[in-house]
Order: C-alpha cells, then sequence, then structure tokens
C-alpha cells in the first residue's frame, strides 16, 4: 500500500513542503529511503521503527521504500521521523487512508516513542499556513511558537500514540485527545516582559550616550573607544532598549530565524536582539553557514544590534566579510548544491581600546610604540571603518565618581521617546524611496533630501577643508547632522546640528 | 672623483672592513691606492683571514672605477677624511668616519650646527617643542642635524626645511635608502639646502648596529646637541654620552617631573646640562658660542656675523608671532583654549577644568571648532591639546 504524508522543511528560513511518501508490499523485507535523506534522516529508519514497536505496533515482514520528495533537495534534521511513522502506519493499513489529509506533521522520535523538538515549527507552520494547510502537529515543547500563527491549528503532541489515537479516532474523540494551542499575539505582547537594561543606569558618559540616540535614530553604525571597563558594552547591551518596540511582522521575522537555529526559548522574541560574539569567531559562525547550514550571528542580530566587541581582535577576513551583509541586508551563502539567503539587516556597534594597552594617550602610562598604534588600528582599517558613521570615546571615569552620589539619568523610555519621533520624520520624509534611515541615503540623494541653506553649506566647506575631510566622510557628516536634526524634529539642518556632528567624525 | 677617492670607494664598499680597519691599512700603506695595490702577504698582517678574503675578493670583482661610476651615477657625492670638504667638526671626534656619502651638501663650517634629538614616541609637548626649535634654528641660519627618525627628529628637521634652514639627516642606512621610509618627504627636501649623509655605502639595510655609529655622527657634526624628550634609560641619553666624549655642549628642554617622557632630561639638567630656556634665547647662545670658538669668530670678523644673526632672531621671531597671536577668540573659545594643555585632555577634563557648568557637548563642539583654526589639535579620538599655531607667546 502506498501512502503520501505532508511535512516541511526549511532553506535557509525559507520554508518548502516535502511529501514523504511510504511504500510497504510484500517482498524480500527492507527499509530504503530514497530523495536526498542526510544522514540522520537516514537513521530515523531505526527510530521509527522502534517507537512503532514500543507503541504496540510490530511491523510485519515487508518491503518498505520511503522517499523525500522533491527528491532534489538535500534533506536534513529529524524533523521527518513523525512523518515517516505516521505514513508508515498508513501504507500498513493501520491508520484511514485519508486520515492525514490536510495535516502538516513534524516531529522527533524518542525510542520510546515520545516526541522531541525540532528547529524550525514557527517558520514552516507560518508558510505552510499561508498555502492553505489547516492542522499541525509538532512537538508539545514547539507548539507555542506555532499557535503564534493565528490561521493555523496548532496540536502540540508529546508522544506517538495520541498521534495515532488522534488519527483514528472520530471527531467527538478528536476533541478530547489533542486540543490546538492557542496564542493571543496582542496579548501576548502586551505581556512582553520589561527590559531590565535601562540606559538610566550608566552614570556619565553623556557623550557616548547621546551618540548611542543618535545612532539608534538614524539607524547609523557606531565605533566607541575607550579602556576596558567604563561602559562600552553596557551602553551597546542598553542600545536595543531606546531602538523602536519590534513590531509583530518584525518579531515573526526575527523569530523564525530563531526558530530556524534552534534557538527560540519562547514562542516569540519581543525584544531586538542583541548578539555579541567573541572575537575568535569563525566566518561560519558570524556569516552562517556550516556542514549542518545554521544562520549566523549577523541573522541572529537581525533587527536588532551586532556589537563587536574588541573590534581590533577579530580577524580581518571576518571584519571585510560584513561588508556585504551591510549593505544588502541580507547574506546568500552559495553551495556547490544551490544557496540559502538568511536575512541580516542589524546596526553594527564596535567597541576597541585606543591601543593595545588601552592607555594611548597617555603617554605617563601608555608606551606603545607608533607602528604598534598603526598596526593596531590597521588591522580594521578600510572597508569596515569606511562603514562606520559616528565615533565616539569613552571617558576613563575617577574612582571616585562612581562613589559620589550620582544625580538620576536620563532612561531609556524617554530616550526612545525622541528615537520614534525621529524615526517618524524620517519615514515621512524617504516615503516611496527605497531607503529608510538617513544612514542609508545614498550620497546622490543627498543634496536632494538633506537640503542646507547657504550658512550651513558654507560651515560644511570650512569643515570639510580645514578638517580636511574625504568625500565619503564629508556624507557621512551631512547624514549625521539630519539625524541630529531629525531628533529635534527640526525640519532643516543647522549649524549647531552640523557642528555636533563633527564631533563624532573618526580620526 | 679624483683617483684617490675612487680607491677609497671601493674600500668603503668591502665589506666587513670597518672604519678601526681602514685607520689601520691607511696608516699603514699611506694612500688607498696602495691599499688596493697591496701584495696579499702584507695585507695578512693587517687584516683576519675572513676579511682579508672578502678583501681579495671584491679586488676580484669589483673594479674602483665601476664603483665611483655609480656612486657619481646616482647623484650621490663621495668625501674621504681627506678631503677639503669633509666637516672640520666631525674631523676631530675620536674614530671619525673615514669615508662619507651624502645627497646634497655636508654641513657647512662656517655655520654653527645643532643636533636635536629626542624621543621617537614624544608626546604633543615634546612635537611642539621640537617644531619650535626648529622653526628658530631654520630661520637664523643655524643647520639643524639629526637623524630623521619618528618624533622629535623629524618634526624639528621638518619645521627648519619649511622655513628654508638648512637640515641635514645623518642615516643608519646607505644615503639611497630611505629609513623610516615615513620620512620620505623629509628626504626627499632635504637635500635643497642640507643633506642626507651616511657612513655606510650604498644599498646598505638599515641594521641594529648601525645606529649607535650613526647616533656619534649626529653629535659630532654639531656644535651643541639639544634634547627635546628623552624617558629614563633611553636610547637618547646613550648619544648624549657620546656627546659628552666628544665635547659637545649638551642643551636640554626641560619637562614637567609628572610627565615620564620628560624623566631623563631633568635627570640630565640636575647632572649640569645647560637648560634652553626658550628657541630664541638658545639660538642666541649658540651663535653667541659660535663666535667665539676659532671658525665662527673668523666668520664674524668677515661678516660682522653674531650680532647680525642675534638680530635676525629677534626680528624674525617677532615677525613670525604676530599674525598668530591676531585670531581674535571669543570669550568661551579663549577660557577653553586657556583650559588646554600641551598633554592631550580628554573633553570631560576640558570641562572639569572650566568648571563643568558648561554643557559637555558645547565644550565639544568649541574643541573641533578651534582645531579647525588650528589653535587646538585632536590628538585621537576624544583627545586634545594646543595646537602649534600658538597664542600669545607660549614657552617665553
Amino acid at each position: 500500500m502506498y501512502s503520501v504524508i505532508t511535512t516541511g522543511a526549511l532553506s535557509g528560513v525559507q520554508a518548502y513542503f516535502v511529501r514523504v511518501e511510504v511504500d510497504a508490499s510484500s517482498g524480500l523485507p527492507s527499509f530504503n529511503m530514497v530523495g536526498l535523506p542526510g544522514s540522520e534522516v537516514r537513521e530515523s529508519r531505526e527510530r521509527v521503527c522502534v517507537a512503532l514497536k514500543n507503541a504496540g505496533f510490530d511491523l510485519p515482514p515487508l518491503h518498505i521504500t520511503v522517499n523525500l520528495s522533491p527528491a532534489d533537495q538535500r534533506k536534513a534534521g529529524a524533523a521527518f521521523d513523525l512523518p515517516i511513522a505516521v505514513g508508515l502506519l498508513e501504507a500498513m493499513g493501520c491508520i484511514p487512508p485519508g486520515a492525514s489529509g490536510g495535516c502538516l506533521f513534524l516531529g522527533e522520535l524518542g525510542l520510546n516513542g515520545e516526541i522531541r523538538t525540532v528547529p524550525g515549527v514557527l517558520p514552516i507552520v507560518r508558510w505552510a499556513s499561508e498555502q492553505g494547510i489547516k492542522q499541525f502537529f509538532v512537538p508539545a515543547g514547539n507548539a507555542a511558537e506555532g499557535a503564534v500563527i493565528p490561521t493555523a491549528s496548532v496540536r502540540g503532541v508529546g508522544h506517538i500514540r495520541e498521534v495515532i489515537a488522534w488519527l483514528l479516532g472520530d471527531e467527538e474523540q478528536r476533541q478530547k485527545i489533542l486540543t490546538p494551542v492557542q496564542i493571543d499575539l496582542q496579548q501576548y505582547f502586551k505581556k512582553r516582559q520589561k527590559d531590565t537594561l535601562d540606559f538610566s543606569q550608566v552614570r556619565g558618559q553623556t557623550r557616548a550616550k547621546r551618540a548611542a540616540q543618535i545612532a539608534a535614530a538614524g539607524f547609523h553604525s557606531m565605533l566607541m573607544y575607550g579602556p576596558p571597563g567604563v561602559g562600552k558594552s553596557m551602553i551597546a547591551s542598553r542600545l536595543p532598549g531606546i531602538l523602536p518596540p519590534l513590531s509583530v511582522e518584525e518579531s515573526l521575522e526575527v523569530s523564525s530565524i530563531y526558530s530556524a537555529a534552534g534557538l527560540l526559548q519562547e514562542p516569540l522574541i519581543t525584544q531586538r536582539p542583541f548578539q555579541n560574539p567573541h572575537h575568535t569567531i569563525t566566518d561560519a559562525g558570524m556569516l552562517g553557514g556550516g556542514s549542518h547550514l545554521k544562520p549566523g550571528i549577523i541573522s541572529l542580530a537581525h533587527k536588532g544590534v551586532l556589537f563587536l566587541d574588541e573590534l581590533a581582535e577579530f580577524r580581518r577576513g571576518t571584519l571585510d566579510s560584513l561588508r556585504q551583509p551591510l549593505e544588502e541586508k541580507v547574506i546568500h551563502i552559495d553551495r556547490a548544491n544551490g544557496g540559502v539567503a538568511y536575512p541580516a539587516d542589524f546596526m553594527l556597534v564596535c567597541a576597541m581600546n585606543p591601543c593595545p594597552c588601552g592607555y594611548y594617550p597617555d603617554r605617563n602610562r601608555c608606551k606603545c610604540t607608533e607602528s604598534m598604534l598603526n598596526r593596531y588600528r590597521s588591522k580594521i582599517s578600510g572597508p569596515i571603518l569606511d562603514r562606520i558613521d559616528l565615533c565616539v570615546e569613552l571617558d576613563r571615569l575617577e574612582i571616585g565618581k562612581l562613589q559620589e552620589p550620582y544625580p538620576p539619568q536620563e532612561s531609556s523610555a524617554s530616550i526612545r521617546e525622541r528615537v520614534l519621533a525621529a524615526r517618524k520624520c524620517q519615514e515621512e520624509r524617504y516615503a516611496g524611496e527605497p531607503y529608510h534611515f538617513n544612514a542609508q541615503v545614498p550620497a546622490a540623494d543627498l543634496d536632494q533630501v538633506c537640503r542646507v541653506s547657504a550658512k550651513e553649506k558654507e560651515l560644511l566647506d570650512q569643515l570639510y577643508r580645514k578638517l580636511r575631510l574625504s568625500a565619503r566622510s564629508y556624507y557621512r557628516l551631512v547624514r549625521i547632522s539630519r539625524t541630529i536634526a531629525d531628533l529635534e524634529e527640526a525640519r532643516d539642518i543647522r549649524e549647531r546640528h552640523i557642528r555636533e556632528a563633527a564631533c563624532y567624525r573618526m580620526l | 672623483m679624483e683617483r684617490e677617492e675612487c680607491y677609497a670607494a671601493w674600500l668603503s664598499s668591502v665589506p666587513g672592513i670597518g672604519n678601526r680597519t681602514v685607520e689601520r691599512l691607511y696608516h699603514e700603506f699611506a694612500s688607498f691606492e696602495a691599499i688596493y695595490r697591496a701584495q696579499e702577504g702584507a695585507l695578512a698582517k693587517w687584516l683576519p683571514p675572513k676579511r682579508l678574503e672578502s678583501f681579495l675578493q671584491s679586488r676580484k670583482t669589483d673594479s674602483p672605477g665601476q664603483i665611483a661610476e655609480h656612486i657619481q651615477k646616482r647623484g650621490v657625492r663621495f668625501y674621504t677624511k681627506n678631503s677639503i670638504s669633509y666637516p672640520k667638526r666631525l674631523a676631530e671626534i675620536p674614530d671619525a668616519p673615514w669615508f662619507l656619502y651624502s645627497i646634497g651638501t655636508l654641513p657647512w663650517d662656517d655655520l654653527p650646527s645643532v643636533a636635536v634629538i629626542g624621543a621617537r614616541d614624544c608626546s604633543a609637548y615634546g612635537e611642539i617643542v621640537a617644531t619650535q626649535l626648529g622653526r628658530v634654528l631654520g630661520q637664523c641660519g643655524i643647520q639643524v642635524i639629526s637623524g630623521m627618525a619618528r618624533g622629535v627628529d623629524c618634526t624639528a628637521q621638518r619645521a627648519a626645511v619649511a622655513v628654508g634652514g638648512a637640515s641635514f639627516a645623518v642615516l643608519g642606512s646607505g644615503v639611497d635608502i630611505c629609513y623610516p621610509p615615513q620620512s620620505r618627504d623629509l628626504y626627499d627636501r632635504l637635500p635643497q639646502k642640507g643633506g642626507v649623509i651616511s657612513a655606510y655605502p650604498l644599498q646598505t639595510v638599515a641594521r641594529a648596529q648601525n645606529f649607535p655609529p650613526r647616533n656619534r655622527i649626529v653629535s659630532g657634526l654639531a656644535d651643541a646637541i639639544v634634547v627635546v624628550e628623552a624617558r629614563e634609560r633611553s636610547g637618547t641619553l646613550i648619544t648624549v654620552d657620546m656627546a659628552l666624549e666628544q665635547g659637545r655642549d649638551v642643551y636640554v628642554v626641560p619637562g614637567r617631573i609628572t610627565e615620564r617622557l620628560s624623566d631623563g632630561c631633568n635627570r640630565l639638567l640636575s647632572q649640569g646640562a645647560s637648560i634652553v630656556l626658550s628657541p630664541e634665547d638658545f639660538a642666541e647662545r649658540i651663535w653667541e658660542q659660535f663666535g667665539r670658538t676659532g671658525l665662527g669668530a673668523e666668520r664674524t670678523a668677515r661678516k660682522g656675523g653674531f650680532a647680525d644673526a642675534a638680530e635676525t632672531v629677534r626680528t624674525k621671531s617677532v615677525t613670525e608671532e604676530k599674525p598668530l597671536g591676531e585670531g581674535k577668540l571669543s570669550r568661551e573659545d579663549e577660557r577653553i583654549y586657556q583650559a588646554l594643555d600641551v598633554t592631550p585632555l580628554s573633553v570631560e577634563e576640558v570641562a572639569g577644568r572650566i568648571g563643568g557648568e558648561e554643557h559637555l557637548l558645547e565644550i565639544h563642539m568649541r574643541l573641533v571648532d578651534l582645531c579647525s583654526c588650528g589653535y587646538v589639535k585632536q590628538v585621537s579620538q576624544g583627545y586634545f591639546c594646543r595646537g602649534e599655531k600658538l597664542r600669545d607667546s607660549f614657552l617665553a
């Protein structure tokens, strides 16, 4: 007998249907699997057979063939266990034909028949639901993430027996066995926990905080200079908190990536991600890839902040490889057997010491020679520095300052309000344009959209000449001036906006 | 090149033959041609086997004529200790180099010359002082000798060259190799009025062991040396010891006792070195000293020199200062300028000095403004010090 079961798989974060075809007929007893299964998919044969036996179904000696269609896509992961088991039961006639119609099955089987969590449930459910599938059977541990899709009826199953009982039962029995999990998205978003990190916890460093605010408002990338322990990471980790809250759409997008990576801990991610990889990270870890395709850190930072601490310690090749995703907001990983694309629209925040010892330019303590300094800085020169808009250095706080009582600092919430207002200005200005933020305005359009009057033009020219700016840093100055003006909701760029922007120039 | 000089150039190019060996050989054979033509047996007495081998090898492969031609083709001049234009000051020192190569000229004997030396990784203060010294020395006709190294050396030489003064760099490599490569601009400009000098044959690469003898030549070419910045136990202090052995006057720029880069300088002062009170004062004292010694005295008699020169110093420095002090600053800018120092300060530190009333951002903006007029220099991200364009008569 022959059966077809629907399941889903991922290519990158894009889901596609996989039809599990099972044929069980008399003949020489065997169990063959075709359709480009990876080694973990091939092993599912053992898991399925033992799990079914332990669930009370003894497999008679049959000639069994399993085909995973489309047959030219390489399949990986253990999520095919459940559909294969269901298909096998149907092919053997244990389940009435057609009972599994319109359902999608996902899950890894344990030898005792229990069903274990698998990655990628959210993007698969989301996509399949758009394609018209109504019923979903997913591992109980993943039910919540699937349930955020309002049009899908998602059942979390803990054991294969529950699935079988449901398929065998009539409508009434079915209701009792497994009820769909429901999550109200709006309620869920309202309830999201408050960020424990707040800018009011950062003492002093007013200029760095200001720079962070400008960066957040205009989606500018930012570099913080300063000796260790003055609060670079502290400020960076609080940046997601002043960015606009994630919209439902964005949240689904971000959660899908985490789901694909098997990292989704809660049904949905409601906070903007913050990723700070260690500087020993490999290219595959940063960009994604590896023998089992996984999204990299830059995709996990999608719609959030990628923080590179100790920027100069990163391998140069790794940093240079960030260029393309920074421009295109997506990373393409091309392989001999096809490529995948992961979204990677992140805000780049970097931190580094001013010199190898960290004390430059205090010549009493810093004995780094100029060549050491140059070597240290040349590690990050060129392409990546070109893409950093704001540069700010942090003050080395004296210990006395920390002990003094301190006036209350502005909270993230109040900073965020200003950021939101600035983003709104940009939204209005760039309506109908392919770009959304000041940081993304191409140089060709800059004169058009960021108009400056004669007086300001003169100041810009003066700065251009006196500070010996390059054309690129000149445009950067204009973009940042525009963001500063937006923060004040000013229509035109004024002199003081430009003068402030000049303070964040990279040397 | 004269016949004798061709042979000298050849001898200079023989690997392994150092200054002392040349001294011995010349003493024995009395001419470079005689050395070239000497019998192997006669040479064996003066050269250990290895050097003898290298000597004989060179004699076989290189002809003096070709070597001389090669040097001339490159626009390089070659001198021996016997040359008329060999600097008299240098000839006086013990173990003076037998051979000199130069692009441009050698320092003139009838003008005073000063070696400006100091730390390679100097502070902003060191840079300012080196610039001022170089400028004033260059303006009043004092030759500036140094090693073209990073920091104090090249800063002083650049300043001297910029005002049309004569400056000479002594290299630890062949004169056709610019070392350090960052000083390329200086290397190209020096020969216009001064020169690039080396005791090493062309194509010699800079090796660590070449630098102590190079430093001896730097101080040997000068009437006096001036130390701008030096840490305790630094290479600069070794040069000072050499200069003292050669009987040169040692002048020192004093520094703050809180600055490690001035420790060596202050130590020298406590040991009795002369102090530099201002670049102008220093220049005057150099001229005065020069006027009293033999060559300078001759010149003084001939041209009325010293008095004139001292006058030039005064007038020049006055005319130079004037346009700088002119720029009027607003009250706020002036306050910020006064709060700044020659050591770099962060924006927060500047704000602390002013009194903390003003907004940090406002101060930062003003600092950047001042940078664009040149009064302030941004040393690194967020750190500022006073610029080379000084207000009032700084240091006076």
